[in-house]
């Protein structure tokens, strides 16, 4: 699905807007323990998220993620904004709570198939 | 008032070691030139003129009692009172600082009330020193000329980048989340300009992630040191403590020491070094509590496929 259909099922706004709001993004990982990123070998992935430390960032460039998903309205620590500027990875903001979101993000990938 | 250009809180590591280790007492000037409370301002001006100062601490025996300052001499002069005594003028709520705190204290005052100058007292409240601007910055000159020839003679010349072997090191601290995680960007950085594939420097980056926040969150310090062979990406990640108690643990997955707060910073999936033997090709291991923990994990650089 593209990174605005997303934005717009979770009610989200940007922090770091994407260079391309068409980009589809097929696979996600939700988690808040930054090891268990990099355990994934997928890449191009969606990465949900309540973490808003820089180390969100450096473990989403570790794995070529395309997006972030910050859960619970978080908002990012400047820090994480501006790495992630650097890095050119998307970080959206939603209100929803994670699993509101993930299983949202599911619906829709169940919609698509 | 000139203010420091050091911000406690975003200088690098070095200064910030260099302004918690001198005190205070290392940096002030000793040789106080003081007033008395009956002294003159008039008489205070020319000791300012010929001295070359702008604040003269009036004491009586070894108690500062205040402080007079060019900015007073320039309003009595002003005011025609110049010829009173100091203690009719001299400023009394008086902000000073402790010989013995960090030189971090005094940058953080000036910051804070932008006086040029504090008074500096002993344990015993006797007035010992004063410290402006000027001492802080000819301190900080002189020891950061000192680490700059011990770093230089430490760093090890990174050789031809797009050739050969290279080496280079980085050192990790304890719980310095905000720096964690560059080494690993360096060398992917490095190694991306080599051409090689991305799904093998994504190897390396996971590995070396890992190996340098195993560092940052569990040891009291370390090193990573990246060589570069033409065939071999061998990382070693060296630490000065302290140790792991059961290898065997540390290896399951899941299993993390990791505290409370670590973890709320995403830390302590208890697949660190998992991570690592999964996606590097050899891997060896040691830790003792006297001698800390070593890693040494290499990554066999694919050849490229004829197409």
């Amino acid at each position: 699905m593209e990174i605005l259909e997303i934005k717009e099922l979770l009610q989200g706004r940007f922090s770091v807007l994407p260079e391309d709001e068409h980009h589809i993004i097929e696979n996600f990982i939700a988690t808040d323990l930054m090891s268990d990123v990099l355990v994934t070998e997928e890449e191009n992935i969606g990465i949900i998220t309540s973490l808003t430390t820089e180390q969100v960032i450096r473990t989403a460039d570790i794995v070529a993620a395309s997006l972030i998903i910050l859960t619970n309205d978080k908002e990012p620590q400047p820090g994480l904004v501006t790495l992630a500027k650097e890095c050119e990875i998307p970080v959206l903001s939603t209100p929803l709570p994670t699993f509101e979101a993930c299983a949202a993000i599911n619906r829709l990938q169940e919609d698509h198939k | 008032m000139t203010d420091l250009p050091i911000n406690p809180d975003e200088s690098p590591a070095l200064i910030l070691d260099l302004i918690y280790r001198l005190k205070i007492k290392d940096v002030m000037t000793k040789k106080l030139i003081c007033a008395e409370p009956t002294t003159s301002l008039r008489e205070i001006q020319e000791v300012m003129r010929e001295k070359g100062i702008t604040g003269v601490p009036i004491a009586e025996e070894k108690r500062i009692v205040g402080i007079i300052s060019v900015d007073d001499i320039i309003r009595a002069l002003d005011g025609g009172y110049v010829s009173d005594n100091a203690e009719k003028h001299m400023t009394k709520n008086l902000i000073v600082l402790e010989d013995d705190m960090p030189l971090s204290f005094a940058i953080n005052y000036i910051e804070k009330y932008h006086f040029g100058r504090f008074p500096v007292l002993n344990k015993k409240r006797e007035l010992v020193g004063i410290i402006t601007n000027r001492d802080i910055s000819r301190a900080l000159l002189v020891e950061l000329n000192k680490e700059v020839i011990k770093l230089e003679k430490k760093i090890p010349k990174a050789k031809n980048i797009t050739g050969d072997t290279i080496a280079l090191e980085f050192p990790s601290r304890k719980f310095d989340f905000e720096n964690a995680g560059k080494a690993s960007t360096e060398i992917k950085k490095i190694l991306k300009q080599r051409n090689l594939p991305p799904k093998f420097l994504r190897r390396v980056a996971v590995a070396a992630y890992e190996l340098e926040m195993n560092q940052v969150v569990h040891s009291e310090g370390g090193k990573l040191i990246f060589s570069v062979d033409p065939d071999v990406v061998t990382i070693r990640a060296i630490d000065v403590g302290p140790g792991i108690p059961s290898i065997e643990d540390a290896l399951t997955e899941g299993f993390s020491t990791a505290n409370e707060w670590v973890r709320s910073l995403g830390f302590g999936a208890g697949m660190g070094l998992p991570n690592v033997k999964r996606v590097t090709d050899t891997f060896d291991i040691k830790s003792s509590a006297e001698e800390g923990t070593t890693v040494i994990a290499s990554l066999n650089i694919p050849k490229e496929e004829q197409k």
